[in-house]
C-alpha cells in the first residue's frame, strides 16, 4: 500500500489515477446528500424544544466538522510537504485551504441562521462559535499569505509552516476559548450543548457528514487535477493530453 | 573541489538555468559571463546555498552539499549586491559584532588601512560612499579563512586603485589554493593568473 | 566560535542598532499610551465602566503596541543585505532570531512597563492590580512578540504589510490575550492570580522554545529573491 501510495505522489500517476474515481466520488457524493437533507427536512421529527429550527444541523455540524478535518488535512499535507518534500501536497494545500475557508464561513453563517429564532440575535459569543471564527481566521490568514507571495513554490512552503504553527496553536486556542466562555457566562446552560440525540434525528446527519465528505475529496482531487495540469504544463504528457484531446 | 552538473533552476516558472555543469579546482578563478538577466546572480546564489536547484547537483568535494549546508557554507564567502552591514552601525561596529575569528578582529585595523578606510571606520555605514560601502563589504574576504569566494559583481562602484587592490587580494587567495568564482562585466583577460570563463 | 560567543556578539549588535536610533521603540510606547488615553475618551469617563474595560484596554494597547514594533524586526536586516550573510554564513539562524527577539522583547517591554504603572492611575486600579498588570505584561510579552515576528517573517519582502501581519498574528495570540486579562479580571474580583501566571509563563517559554526554529525557517525560505 505504501508503494501505492508512493506512486501516487507522482503527478502523472495522480492524475490517471483519479480520472476513474471522480465520476463515482460526484455520484456518491450527489445521492448522499439528497438522501441526508430529504431524511433531514422530511423525515426526521420537530425537536420538541426547537421546533423545525434545529434542521439545520444538517448542514451545520457537517460544515463544522469538515472545516476542522480539513485543517488537520492540511497539517498532514504540511508535513509530506516539508518532509518528504512531496510536491504534489504543497499543490493540495491551497486547494484544501480554499475549501475548508468555505467550510467554515458557512459553519459561521449556518451557525448565525440558527442562532436568530434560538436568542434573537445573530451573534452570540458561545463558545464554540466562537472557536468556528477564530479557525475561519486562521484560514484566511493562510490564504492572504498565499496571495501575497509571487513564487508559488515558495508560497507553499510558507503556508505549511503557517499551518504547522496554527495546528499545534489550535488545542490551545479551543481551550482558552471555553475557558473564557465559561469564566463570563456563568452558569447559564449554552444552547449548542449536546443533549443525547435522538437516533431518529442522528442518521440524516450521518448521511448529510458521509456526502459532504464525499464532496469535499471530490472537490479537492477536481481542484488538485487542475492545478496539476497548469503547474506541470510543460511536461510531455501534459502536452500529449492536451493536443489529444483536440485532435 | 566544487562540482556542478546539469544544474536547472526555473525562476517562478520561466526556466532560467538549464543544464550548467562546470567544476572549479583549488587555485582557480571562474568569471561567469552573459548578459543581464541571464541568471548569473541566480547560480551565485545557487552556489551559495541561497536558493535551491530544480534539478542537478552541486558537490563539494565528495559531498552533495544540500546533506551538509552548514558544513560547506563554512568554507565560503559570498558577496551578493547588498552592503551586508547596518546602515547605523559604523564599519567596526558591524565587524567587532560579527562571528568572526578573534586574531582577525585583532587584525582589523591593518585591514581598513589596506581598503584605505581607516579614516572612515567610525562613521555609521549609512554615511559612506557608494564606494566606500563597496570597500566596507569586501573587507569581510580579508575576515574569513573560506576557501571559496562568491563575488557578484564585486568590481561596482570602485575606483581604478580599489580594483586593483581587489586583483591582488585575489590573486594571493589564488596562491593560497584557494577558488573564486564571480560575475563581473568587466574583461578579466590580461591579469596575470589563470582564469576559466563559462558563459551563460 | 561556540554558539554562545555568537549568540552574546548577536545581542550586542542588536542592542546597538537599537539604541542607536530609538525612535522605534519610542514609537511603541507612544502608541501604547495613545491607545489607552483614547478609550476613556472615546467611550465614558465612568470610573466603574472604565474599571471593567481595563483589562481589555490594556492588553489589546499591548498587543497592538508589540504589533507596530515587530514591523520593522526583519526589515532594515533584510535591506542591508544583514539576512543574506546569515543565510550563507552556515550559523544556525534560529540562535541569531532569537537573540535578536531578546534584545526587541526587553527593550519593548521596559517603556511600555514605566506607562503602564502611570496609566493604570487613569483607570483607578489599586497597586496589587498594577502590579498584576506588569508581571503579566512581563510574562506575556515573549509569547506575544514571538508570535509577531513569526507573522512579520512571512510579511518582510512585502509592501503594505501591516495588515497581514495582523491577520496572521491575530488568531495564534488568543490564548495569551484571554489569560492576560484573565489575570487582570481575576485581581480586580480578588481571585487567585497564580494560575494565570503559569499559563502565561507556559505559553511564553513554549514559543521562545519552538518558534524560533519556525522563523528560522520562513526566513530561508522567503528572504531569498
Amino acid at each position: 500500500m505504501w508503494r501505492f501510495l508512493y506512486q501516487l505522489a507522482v503527478p502523472k500517476n495522480f492524475y490517471y489515477q483519479t480520472q476513474s474515481i471522480l465520476t463515482a466520488l460526484g455520484f456518491g457524493a450527489l445521492l448522499f446528500l439528497l438522501v441526508g437533507i430529504g431524511l433531514g427536512l422530511f423525515w426526521a421529527p420537530p425537536d420538541y424544544q426547537q421546533g423545525d429550527a434545529f434542521r439545520i444541523i444538517y448542514v451545520h455540524v457537517p460544515a463544522a466538522f469538515l472545516s476542522l478535518t480539513l485543517y488537520t488535512a492540511m497539517g498532514f499535507l504540511a508535513v509530506l510537504l516539508l518532509i518528504w518534500r512531496i510536491k504534489l501536497a504543497g499543490l493540495m494545500l491551497t486547494v484544501v485551504a480554499q475549501l475548508g475557508a468555505s467550510m467554515a464561513f458557512l459553519a459561521l453563517v449556518t451557525g448565525s441562521i440558527w442562532g436568530k429564532p434560538m436568542w434573537g440575535t445573530w451573534w452570540i459569543w458561545d463558545a464554540r462559535l466562537t472557536s468556528e471564527l477564530i479557525l475561519f481566521l486562521l484560514y484566511l490568514a493562510i490564504l492572504a499569505t498565499e496571495c501575497a507571495f509571487e513564487d508559488p513554490l515558495k508560497a507553499e512552503k510558507v503556508i505549511a509552516i503557517l499551518t504547522l504553527v496554527g495546528l499545534i496553536d489550535l488545542p490551545i486556542i479551543h481551550y482558552s476559548v471555553y475557558w473564557w466562555n465559561t469564566l463570563h457566562q456563568g452558569a447559564t446552560l449554552s444552547l449548542f450543548a449536546k443533549p443525547k440525540i435522538a437516533s431518529v434525528m442522528f442518521y440524516p446527519l450521518l448521511v448529510t457528514l458521509i456526502g459532504f465528505s464525499l464532496f469535499c475529496v471530490w472537490v479537492v482531487l477536481h481542484q488538485t487535477r487542475t492545478a496539476l495540469l497548469l503547474r506541470e504544463r510543460r511536461q510531455r504528457w501534459v502536452l500529449e493530453l492536451v493536443s489529444g484531446e483536440k485532435g | 573541489m566544487l562540482k556542478v552538473t546539469a544544474l536547472s533552476f526555473d525562476y517562478e516558472d520561466i526556466p532560467l538555468l538549464n543544464q550548467v555543469s562546470f567544476t572549479v579546482a583549488p587555485g582557480q578563478l571562474l568569471h561567469v559571463r552573459g548578459n543581464n538577466g541571464v541568471g548569473k546572480t541566480t547560480l551565485l546564489k545557487l552556489l551559495a546555498g541561497l536558493l535551491q536547484a530544480n534539478t542537478g547537483h552541486i558537490f563539494w568535494g565528495e559531498q552533495f552539499i544540500q546533506h551538509g549546508l552548514a558544513a560547506y557554507q563554512q568554507n565560503l564567502c559570498y558577496l551578493g549586491h547588498k552592503p551586508g552591514l547596518s546602515a547605523l552601525l559604523t564599519i567596526r561596529e558591524n565587524y567587532r559584532c560579527s562571528w568572526y575569528e578573534q586574531d582577525k578582529i585583532e587584525n582589523f585595523d591593518n585591514f581598513l588601512h589596506q581598503f584605505d578606510l581607516i579614516k572612515s571606520a567610525d562613521k555609521p555605514c549609512g554615511q559612506l560612499s557608494l564606494g566606500q560601502r563597496r570597500r566596507a563589504s569586501l573587507l569581510r574576504l580579508l575576515m574569513t579563512n573560506a576557501k571559496l569566494w562568491l563575488l557578484d559583481e564585486p568590481f561596482t562602484s570602485l575606483d581604478k586603485e580599489a580594483i586593483a587592490l581587489m586583483m591582488k587580494k585575489i590573486r594571493d587567495h589564488l596562491k593560497e589554493q584557494g577558488m573564486v568564482i564571480m560575475t563581473s562585466h568587466q574583461d578579466l583577460a590580461n591579469t596575470h593568473f589563470k582564469i576559466k570563463e563559462y558563459c551563460l | 566560535m561556540s554558539l554562545m560567543r555568537i549568540f552574546v556578539k548577536q545581542v550586542r549588535r542588536e542592542w546597538l542598532l537599537q539604541v542607536r536610533e530609538p525612535r522605534s521603540v519610542l514609537f511603541s510606547a507612544l502608541f501604547f499610551a495613545m491607545v489607552i488615553v483614547f478609550f476613556p475618551l472615546t467611550i465614558s469617563p465612568n470610573p466603574v465602566l472604565l474599571r471593567q474595560l481595563a483589562p481589555g484596554v490594556f492588553w489589546i494597547a499591548l498587543l497592538l503596541a508589540l504589533l507596530m514594533a515587530s514591523e520593522r524586526l526583519f526589515q532594515e536586516d533584510f535591506n542591508d543585505g544583514v539576512i543574506e550573510q546569515w543565510l550563507v554564513s552556515g550559523i544556525p539562524v534560529c540562535s541569531l532570531v532569537l537573540a535578536k527577539l531578546a534584545v526587541h522583547s526587553v527593550l519593548n517591554l521596559l517603556p511600555i512597563l514605566m506607562l503602564s504603572i502611570i496609566l493604570a492611575a487613569l483607570f483607578d486600579l489599586s497597586l496589587f492590580e498594577r502590579l498584576v498588570v506588569m508581571v503579566s505584561f512581563i510574562l506575556a510579552t515573549p509569547a506575544i512578540l514571538f508570535l509577531a515576528a513569526l507573522s512579520a517573517a512571512f510579511c518582510t519582502s512585502m509592501q503594505q504589510k501591516g495588515v497581514l501581519i495582523a491577520l496572521i498574528l491575530l488568531p495564534l495570540v488568543i490564548p495569551v490575550m484571554i489569560f492576560g486579562s484573565g489575570a487582570l479580571n481575576a485581581a480586580m474580583q480578588q481571585l487567585p492570580v497564580m494560575g494565570y501566571f503559569a499559563i502565561l509563563l507556559a505559553l511564553s517559554i513554549l514559543a521562545i522554545a519552538f518558534l524560533p526554529f519556525a522563523i528560522a525557517q520562513i526566513i530561508r525560505i522567503s528572504l531569498t529573491d
